[in-house]
């Protein structure tokens, strides 16, 4: 009966290890050349070039049922700064300039995901 | 079902309504969408190891209800129904090998279940695959939030608490 504890905690170690490791290698991912994809309800409402960005701007994205967020897009990077659903997580997350984690608002289904130029789609992204 | 029985859930149920809402206003610890503490899920664990499943369901079932009425978006309530569920199936199962031995690992279970369920739900509804970037960060939240669920209840079960 004291295996099956080792087991059970070895698998969950080995589940945390594998995580952790999985993190610190989509950390270090670049895209050379980086563009911003916004989705709303699963549609693709808006493309953004982020190398061909000159200088810092901002724009809101209103949601269908009355909440908003407002994108910030700087050169090489963009970010939600602000949103005014109770959990401001999308903002906590900050600006992303790759593609290992999308910017994600949940209560107004909003997405940020960055490829690079050259990827065409999700089917050329590999995990 | 008795009467006792009956108020005892009744009382497990507002235990664990209570328990989510006062979680719910923790401001989120870390900027990951999903992420949160899951102590609700005390309850959920220690109504299916001292009653049954059949009890377990009731008291989540209420508790899922309730607690969408009460704190916010209808949005969530369907992130919470498929983690309430994906958690309690693997819970039951575990449960059903283990009875009470080895409930850290049931919880840690129910833990990583519940951020499965969610993160589905939220592929669904985002109609992207792209979220699932985020799993190996809700993997590691939900073993070790999961773990301190399933100790809490290890712990009621030996001091034979009288529900």
């Amino acid at each position: 009966m004291k295996r099956k504890g080792i087991i059970y905690g070895a698998c969950l170690a080995a589940a945390l290890i594998i995580c952790i490791i999985w993190i610190f290698i989509q950390k270090n991912r670049t895209v050379t050349q980086p563009v911003a994809y916004i989705y709303q309800d699963g549609q693709l409402i808006r493309t953004i070039e982020l190398y061909n960005v000159e200088s810092e701007y901002s724009f809101d994205i209103g949601c269908t049922d009355g909440g908003s967020n407002t994108v910030c897009v700087k050169p090489g990077s963009i970010g939600i700064t602000y949103a005014d659903c109770p959990d401001k997580v999308c903002v906590k997350t900050g600006f992303i300039s790759s593609d290992a984690v999308p910017v994600v608002c949940l209560p107004h289904r909003l997405m940020i995901q960055i490829r690079g130029a050259g990827d065409e789609g999700p089917d050329s992204i590999t995990y | 079902m008795n009467t006792k029985k009956l108020a005892a859930l009744s009382l497990l149920t507002a235990i664990a309504l209570v328990i989510y809402i006062l979680e719910s206003m923790i401001p989120p610890l870390v900027p990951v969408p999903g992420i949160k503490l899951g102590l609700a899920n005390v309850i959920t664990l220690f109504v299916l190891v001292y009653y049954g499943a059949r009890e377990a369901a009731m008291v989540l079932t209420v508790r899922v209800i309730l607690s969408s009425i009460f704190v916010g978006q209808i949005t969530y309530f369907f992130y919470s129904v498929a983690g309430a569920a994906a958690a309690f199936l693997i819970m039951w199962l575990f449960t059903r090998i283990n009875r009470k031995r080895f409930l850290w690992f049931t919880g840690a279970m129910g833990g990583i279940f519940h951020n499965l369920g969610q993160i589905l739900v939220a592929v669904l509804i985002m109609g992207s695959p792209y979220i699932l970037s985020y799993f190996p960060f809700l993997m590691i939240s939900g073993i070790i939030t999961g773990l301190f669920t399933g100790t809490c209840v290890q712990l009621l079960i030996k001091r034979k608490i009288k529900a």
